[in-house]
């Protein structure tokens, strides 16, 4: 098990890369296929702290306002787990990481649905949920959750934040 | 020796030299027999939507998007079978064709075939609006024209298609135009606008565009119908006092002139949000307006079907439509005589199903819901579509297209078949 520092250091020595440009490389997390299960798996992951999961698409405007605010979210509270799901399907993966890093999201954990019949996955997720975008789920330490639709306003997020913060 | 070992360089040169270009060949072939351009027949079962209409001759005819292309069929035998597909654009161009924004499709009595389609470009959110129409009964298609007279790459999507019995084509959809206007004078502004333009002429020249309605909403389709004059009335989900996504109805007094903006739901649902979640209107021969929509409100989320007996100024009570645990989604309505059809999608977590209901006094009184189709693949949204007798489901499913005959008599006739 080689430390990420150590790669940074290692890639510089073999290829001479420019530490800034490496720090970009090895921050971006790679979108994973959102199936069926990966929920439970995102959740258990993350229980012991308040995080925070947002659905999203490139089909949905406000969305893109929604990923600036986590941007900036997640550099100002970098102990906050933010968790970006796109709706948009396997296939668009190229477009998705290509939004991801455009809008300085690319260093968040990121998903992508990846079932063919994208019905059984909002079920799952809510059954209460009709897909309207964004859509936001803010668990607390405990797992549990609560769904919220369309554009948040950052005060609003931040004041869940000070609520939760001493188990962040 | 020497000799030798030169011929076998050569021979090996010669050998890696057909090696290589029968790879290329393969490669290449392998591509074209992705990108919809090729003597393959494309696969109307890969479409991820389908959208159709019956002629006055009782003909399907269907448009559906394959690769980078559009591609019509028909059926005299009401889905049996069908003929090979013809394609509508020659140029490739990334369709939109998805539950909201799909190709459209309508035959006139003088049996021209018009298209509209969203042509997505590469940069995001833009696209044009684009229309093509066949003269000869499906054989060939006119080269697609855009619809937007404003064609800076910017948003021009959700065109909605619509036909009239005089033979008049409406084409209404949203853009961006005025968005971007704003921004140029450092103001905001909230959604899109949404435009028409008409034809008289069957397609062979167009109205100049046409703005509705200032602050639509960007994500959901538009719908129309026509009165008993053969005026379009629209409706469409819009942004009321900034933050409320309800819904907008303007309806024509003429074939030109439009009447301001109602309030055809008031379901007060404050949110900036794409609910990807448009309604659907019908007319019935007594000019009432039957309105099916989806509202995301809290305490009421849920699809609602109401009418209006005056021309959309009040709309009677909202009835709810579906089981709240099954998600239901995407209501469609249509009219015939005092006969009136409500289909939608219901989902319980594995089977994904299409839910009717029926009224025979014109949405007064309305029969239980009953499971008219399902499947557990992935599936488009319901339409339904009349012939001059009959009322059908059109559903495209993982499965395949169906044509589904939406009577009680009918259902039970099929399921006695099979």
């Amino acid at each position: 098990m080689i430390k990420p520092g150590l790669w940074k250091l290692l890639l510089i020595a073999m290829f001479g890369l420019s530490p800034i440009i490496l720090s970009s490389i090895v921050q971006a997390q790679q979108t994973q296929a959102f199936e069926r299960g990966s929920l439970a798996r995102i959740v258990d992951q993350h229980s012991g702290a308040p995080f925070v999961v947002s659905y999203w698409s490139i089909d949905c405007p406000p969305c893109f306002k929604e990923l600036a605010m986590w941007s900036r979210l997640s550099q100002q509270y970098p102990s906050l787990s933010i968790v970006l799901i796109s709706t948009d399907g396997w296939e668009m993966r190229h477009t998705v990481a290509e939004t991801l890093s455009e809008l300085s999201v690319s260093n968040l954990e990121s998903w992508l649905y990846a079932e063919k019949n994208s019905d059984k996955l909002r079920f799952e997720i809510d059954p209460k949920w009709y897909g309207e975008l964004p859509r936001t789920y803010f668990y607390d330490a405990a797992g549990e959750a609560k769904g919220v639709s369309g554009l948040i306003q950052q005060t609003k997020v931040e004041a869940w934040i000070k609520q939760h913060q001493e188990d962040l | 020796m020497i000799f030798d070992t030169r011929f076998n360089l050569f021979n090996l040169t010669i050998a890696l030299l057909l090696l290589h270009s029968s790879l290329a060949a393969h490669a290449s072939g392998t591509q074209h027999s992705t990108d919809g351009n090729n003597k393959q027949s494309p696969a109307i079962e890969q479409a991820k939507t389908v959208s159709g209409t019956i002629d006055h001759n009782g003909r399907l005819w269907l448009v559906w998007v394959s690769g980078k292309h559009l591609y019509v069929n028909y059926s005299d035998d009401l889905g049996n079978t069908y003929s090979l597909p013809v394609r509508v654009n020659d140029n490739p161009q990334k369709v939109e064709a998805h539950g909201e924004s799909r190709p459209q499709i309508a035959v006139s009595n003088a049996g021209y075939i018009y298209i509209v389609y969203n042509q997505k470009l590469k940069k995001r959110f833009s696209g044009h609006v684009r229309f093509s129409r066949s003269v000869d009964g499906g054989k060939s298609f006119s080269k697609p024209g855009i619809v937007n007279s404003d064609q800076q790459v910017i948003g021009h999507s959700f065109g909605q298609l619509s036909l009239n019995k005089k033979g008049h084509i409406y084409i209404t959809w949203l853009d961006s135009r005025d968005v971007l206007a704003a921004r140029k004078s450092g103001q905001t502004y909230d959604g899109s606008s949404i435009y028409y333009t008409a034809s008289f002429d069957g397609g062979e020249s167009f109205q100049p565009n046409i703005k509705l309605q200032d602050h639509s909403c960007q994500c959901c389709r538009i719908t129309s119908a026509f009165d008993q004059g053969g005026f379009p009335v629209i409706v469409w989900r819009q942004i009321f006092d900034k933050t409320i996504r309800d819904h907008g109805l303007i309806r024509f007094t003429d074939s030109t002139t439009f009447a301001p903006m109602l309030r055809a739901s008031k379901d007060e649902w404050a949110i900036e949000s794409c609910p990807h979640h448009g309604p659907s209107l019908d007319i019935a021969n007594n000019d009432r307006y039957h309105l099916t929509w989806f509202t995301g409100a809290s305490e009421k989320a849920g699809i609602y079907y109401a009418y209006s007996e005056n021309q959309g100024d009040l709309f009677s009570s909202p009835m709810k439509l579906g089981k709240d645990n099954h998600q239901p989604q995407h209501p469609y309505v249509l009219s015939t005589g005092d006969q009136v059809d409500i289909v939608w999608k219901e989902f319980d977590g594995e089977i994904t199903t299409i839910q009717q209901m029926h009224s025979n006094d014109n949405g007064e009184t309305w029969s239980t819901p009953r499971t008219l189709s399902q499947t557990s693949e992935s599936s488009d949204h319901p339409f339904l579509i009349a012939s001059k007798k009959h009322v059908y489901l059109s559903w495209q499913t993982g499965e395949g297209y169906r044509l589904i005959n939406v009577e009680v008599d009918a259902h039970k006739n099929k399921v006695a078949v099979r």
